[in-house]
């Protein structure tokens, strides 16, 4: 210390932030933000080429790899697609849940990454409740980490499942689109339904290399709860990059003004009418009620607003896709009509999720692929 | 006699007014001379402690510390919670009592200054406001000042109803004890760990809205002004937000008791 200057009045500069140093592990997936364009592009080019390739050859690219499932909370989807997705590529997978594991007895969450690396696992699949607890596993396993969900954070194979989704709805020929014409992208033809195939050729129709204009004068809607949604601040941040508009659309105590704040091309749009009319995308939100925290919500209040029903899609959105993460709450958020519709593509999300995964994966174990540099 | 010279250093004394390049003459252990750099006679028995580049100040007071004893000892204990303390400059510490159980009896007063405890600074407890901490029932303050406690508190909760702060501030004022108060309406801050806005929505962390901290500061405020001839004095501890700092500075400006502490982290962290 200069003993001439004054300590007290000295003015304290705080350090320069430090770039991020996470993750830590270029195999890492821990948030939507962390992929580079090339990055994006290359999980959906490996997406499709693993979807397409013989399973008796495909099983050879992890053969007796080990991937650790690692889920703090409940799941259906995610859980069994990525799995299904590790072992598609030939890896052993271990399911570690919080119920029926030492978790139960009070190990904490560094503690069972640790003991999952000791018995020899070279990835580790982490759902939590806590938001960030995946970085916390990845900086202190080291191992390449991937984000099923942190508490309300972030969800970032669930927004690269949904790119991939409004992707194959995207129309080829008109995505280097004019912002100022209304780009007619999701024509009702390529609608594959329930029953339909997964475009398993790969197809002309499905854009595999994303720019910042591939999602030019599209608009993703998101509705319902915002707040407590992973789903929806990975998408939010990762839609907007490839040129999107995400319009938020939701109560005020379930999507807080600032949310607009969040990241570029965001805005909120409480009219639920006004902000389907301007869509080609909607993605509906389940209430979590396990994360209200003691909100009190008037359900039918909010049903009458928000609830994506058969009328409201046919007069305000006859042409959108219809997106929902799961699980469905019937009835409540969407009705079982629009839900099993034409529009629906929920089926096809849930079928996109297990070819993300196994990109994902891939690239958590092969960090070598090409994989893209990431942001 | 004993004498020691401390030469070279940058003297801070706050309460005198210095603030500059000065030596000083230690007697006993006593200050008997401060001068000007190299100004000081003294006799040359004494002892010189070059403090070139070092800060020289008064020991310091953190009037808001955590020695965790009793009951948790495998996080801290005031043996090694005061070793810290002097090893940063500070002779005097004032605990909080949210320990285990809740420092809110004499017993515990006098057992947490005990010799045996091995401080190696002066400790002086602060006593929990009501019993148990739980914002219900007002100890018995006069006994826990005989004990030596300094000031009341139930730091780690606020207290949250109206006329149970009114009890406290005003039996605390019979006795001559400062009340401090951890304002958090913990009503809205429910499973918070950080302060609300578009980082906390971001990192899909709950926010705390400042009003958890300013409401409750503001209703302290009202209670003191409606005690004004009481003498109460309200402390404000670990000010986070720019609303409760002015409703402070407010109340300070009509002449009451409210003084508040702010903690680094508040003042360097931002979003």
């Amino acid at each position: 210390m200069n003993p001439t200057a004054s300590p007290v009045r000295r003015q304290l500069h705080p350090p320069p932030v430090p770039a991020s140093p996470f993750p830590y592990n270029p195999g890492s997936l821990l948030s939507a933000s962390d992929l580079t364009l090339e990055g994006i592009s290359h999980i959906l080019a490996r997406a499709t080429a693993l979807e397409n390739q013989d399973p008796l050859t495909r099983d050879r690219i992890l053969a007796k790899r080990r991937v650790a499932l690692l889920f703090y909370e409940s799941s259906t989807r995610t859980r069994t697609s990525f799995e299904l997705a590790a072992k598609g590529l030939g890896a052993d997978t271990t399911l570690v849940s919080s119920l029926s594991s030492s978790i139960e007895k009070g190990e904490s969450l560094k503690d069972t990454g640790l003991t999952l690396r000791a018995l020899g696992a070279e990835a580790i699949i982490l759902r939590h409740n806590s938001s960030g607890a995946a970085w916390l596993l990845e900086a202190e396993t080291r191992l390449p980490v991937l984000n099923a969900g942190d508490g309300m954070h972030e969800h970032p194979t669930q927004a690269l499942l949904d790119l991939r989704t409004i992707l194959a709805h995207l129309d080829p020929v008109t995505r280097t689109c004019n912002p100022n014409k209304r780009p007619v992208i999701l024509s009702g033809a390529h609608f594959s339904g329930v029953e339909g195939p997964a475009s398993p050729t790969g197809g002309q129709h499905t854009i595999h290399e994303v720019t910042a204009e591939t999602l030019a004068g599209v608009t993703v809607s998101i509705v319902g709860d915002i707040l407590h949604s992973r789903v929806a601040r990975s998408n939010m941040l990762l839609l907007p990059r490839l040129g999107a508009r995400v319009l938020l659309c939701g109560p005020k105590e379930l999507l807080p003004d600032l949310a607009a704040n969040a990241g570029p091309g965001i805005a909120i749009e409480r009219n639920f009418e006004t902000a389907l009319r301007q869509s080609q995308a909607v993605m509906m939100l389940r209430i979590q009620a396990e994360r209200l925290a003691g909100l009190a919500l008037d359900l039918e209040q909010y049903k009458a607003n928000y609830q994506l029903t058969g009328h409201r899609l046919a007069t305000q959105a006859p042409e959108a896709i219809v997106l929902h993460p799961g699980p469905i709450i019937r009835g409540l958020e969407v009705t079982a009509g629009v839900a099993d519709g034409p529009q629906s593509v929920i089926l096809e999300q849930v079928r996109n999720g297990v070819a993300i995964r196994m990109a994902v994966v891939e690239r958590a174990l092969l960090p070598t692929a090409g994989q893209g540099g990431r942001a | 006699m004993t004498a020691l010279v401390i030469r070279g250093g940058h003297l801070i004394d706050p309460a005198a007014g210095v603030d500059g390049p000065k030596d000083i003459l230690l007697k006993d252990g006593r200050v008997a001379e401060i001068a000007g750099p190299g100004k000081l006679k003294f006799a040359n028995g004494a002892a010189v402690l070059d403090a070139t580049g070092l800060t020289v100040a008064p020991g310091l007071v953190d009037i808001h510390v955590h020695l965790r004893e009793p009951g948790q000892g495998y996080k801290e204990t005031i043996a090694t919670g005061t070793a810290a303390a002097a090893a940063g400059g500070f002779t005097s510490v004032a605990a909080m009592p949210n320990t285990r159980p809740v420092n809110d009896s004499p017993e515990i007063t006098r057992w947490m200054q005990a010799p045996e405890r091995g401080a190696s600074v002066r400790v002086f407890p602060i006593a929990a406001a009501t019993r148990g901490s739980k914002g219900e029932a007002i100890n018995d303050y006069a006994a826990l000042k005989s004990a030596g406690a300094v000031a009341v508190t139930d730091d780690g909760y606020p207290i949250l109803k109206d006329n149970i702060m009114r009890e406290t501030l005003a039996a605390a004022a019979r006795v001559g004890l400062s009340v401090i108060q951890h304002a958090e309406d913990t009503r809205l801050t429910q499973g918070s760990s950080m302060n609300a806005g578009p980082m906390a929505f971001k990192l899909g962390l709950r926010g705390m809205p400042p009003e958890a901290e300013s409401g409750m500061v503001e209703r302290d405020i009202r209670l003191v002004t409606e005690l004004r001839d009481a003498r109460v004095h309200l402390h404000v501890a670990h000010t986070s937000t720019a609303a409760a700092l002015a409703a402070v500075r407010q109340a300070r400006r009509s002449g009451l008791r409210v003084t508040c502490e702010v903690a680094p982290h508040h003042v360097l962290l931002t979003e």
